[in-house]
């Protein structure tokens, strides 16, 4: 179960999600991110991961994705606010330093 | 007029059919009557009624009796069923749907309510017909995909080595449990070109069919790496070569790859974004086996630093997927590295009890797939 809210204003955008990021909701959060990027022209896309409480590898390979598609466009992405156990994965995996957390 | 379907009307009063014969003639149906339900029955031996409007009380069989009949009797596939009946009493009514009426008309009846409720009637088992046909049609589907699932399950096993003594001096134990018959997860142990004994465990990104084929190139780019040369750092880079040129950018796989000498005494490793495996000393120590190393298959240039340490007979390596670390408890705690650790502390540990241990936790519920693996250093002055 994953929601979220979203500021976008001008060249700048915030997903505040909260819930889980898994294989069961990953197609969700990437249909909308394409839509966004697709609808305004962004040079920084955030997601405050303060109420995310667990990312599984499909929800990290969104990310990694979502990355990639900013830095392709020359802008830029950022995670930010992770709690405990999202560090903990971001920490074995090595996307800690990937993500700039 | 054959479109609009068969309908058969039972009743011992000819008044009663008679007129209804009539209005649902005039309606466009083909009609059949009968006197009472075994005549109604000998009737339906010759043909299939799509709906039937029975009197309730008749001599030889009557309506609920002949009701009982028709809907048990899978042969007559299920025909609407419009019971009538002079009592409107809450009983018979009760006693009616029990016995599986379709629906109730009250005597004396307005015809054209009745016509009006037979063809809504009519609608209804045109539909029920349409979902019974697609049911039978998806049943059909899943039964094949299932099929082919399972033919992709056992192809999956065969690519995975058989527990044993993989030299003289190792052996093999392991555990492998997907979600869906295949999955993500893959293993390997064998020997590199140059004696060395090579092995991994790997976890692609998601679960299910994708997965499953990106584990079995990862295996085979394993295989043609290790014919070559035996450097735990060296295969990972190949192998990260050949995820990053080969599959999307959502899909990246965490590995833990190490070379063992033959005889047990020294053990080389790389890890690239897998939880960390632990090596259990025979003493009792329990190391974490955690150089730094990124995901395979998103940096093209990502380098692997490698680490060795010295083994000793019975010293065991286990390595898992976080298909066990990340099993959800009850209140949503994932089951952690830590109670893994401190399971494989006891002296008595062993694979089978710590899935034991993590099914407890999940309640037998996986998310992701799930492997333990156990290379084990055997104490040859036994």
């Amino acid at each position: 179960m994953i929601e979220w809210n979203e500021n976008i204003s001008g060249e700048q955008a915030t997903l505040n999600l909260e819930g889980k990021i898994t294989f069961e909701n990953a197609g969700e959060l990437r249909n909308r991110v394409k839509a966004i990027l697709s609808e305004f022209p962004l040079k920084t896309l955030t997601f405050d991961l303060a109420g995310v409480r667990f990312v599984d590898s499909s929800g990290l390979g969104l990310l990694v994705s979502i990355k990639n598609t900013m830095v392709k466009r020359n802008g830029s992405f950022k995670i930010v606010n992770i709690t405990e156990t999202v560090r903990n994965i971001m920490n074995q995996t090595g996307l800690d330093k990937y993500f700039e957390i | 007029m054959e479109g609009k379907g068969l309908i058969l009307i039972v009743d011992d009063e000819v008044r009663i059919t008679d007129i209804l014969n009539l209005y649902l003639k005039k309606e466009g149906y083909r009609t059949l009557t009968a006197g009472d339900g075994l005549q109604a029955l000998s009737a339906m031996a010759e043909t299939t009624p799509d709906l039937i409007i029975s009197d309730l009380m008749m001599p030889n069989m009557d309506g609920i009796e002949f009701c009982k009949e028709v809907k048990t009797r899978p042969e007559f596939s299920n025909p609407y069923f419009i019971m009538l009946t002079a009592k409107a009493t809450v009983d018979s009514k009760v006693e009616g749907l029990k016995i599986g009426a379709d629906d109730y008309i009250t005597k004396p009846f307005n015809v054209k309510e009745l016509v009006a409720r037979v063809n809504s009637a009519m609608r209804i088992k045109a539909l029920q017909n349409e979902i019974v046909e697609k049911n039978v049609e998806l049943e059909r589907y899943k039964a094949a995909m299932e099929n082919e699932l399972q033919l992709a399950a056992r192809f999956q096993e065969s690519l995975i080595p058989p527990d044993g003594d993989i030299s003289a001096g190792i052996r093999l134990t392991s555990i492998y449990q997907p979600t869906i018959h295949i999955g993500g997860d893959i293993f390997d142990v064998r020997h590199a070109g140059d004696g060395k004994i090579v092995f991994f465990v790997a976890d692609v990104t998601g679960h299910g069919i994708v997965a499953a084929v990106i584990s079995a190139m990862i295996k085979l780019s394993f295989i043609q790496a290790a014919a070559t040369t035996s450097s735990p750092s060296a295969i990972a880079e190949k192998v990260n070569h050949d995820i990053v040129s080969t599959t999307s950018e959502e899909h990246f796989a965490s590995v833990f790859l190490g070379s063992l000498d033959p005889d047990g005494s020294s053990l080389s490793f790389v890890r690239g974004g897998h939880p960390a495996p632990y090596l259990c000393r025979q003493k009792g120590e329990i190391l974490p086996l955690a150089p730094k190393g990124f995901l395979l298959g998103i940096d093209p240039d990502a380098q692997f630093p490698e680490q060795t340490v010295p083994l000793f007979p019975r010293d065991r390596i286990v390595m898992f997927t976080d298909g066990i670390s990340e099993a959800e408890g009850p209140n949503g705690e994932l089951f952690g590295t830590g109670r893994i650790r401190q399971y494989l502390a006891k002296p008595d540990a062993s694979l089978a009890g710590l899935r034991k241990l993590a099914n407890q936790w999940a309640g037998g519920q996986y998310q992701d797939d799930f492997t333990l693996v156990q290379l084990e250093i055997l104490d040859k002055t036994k």
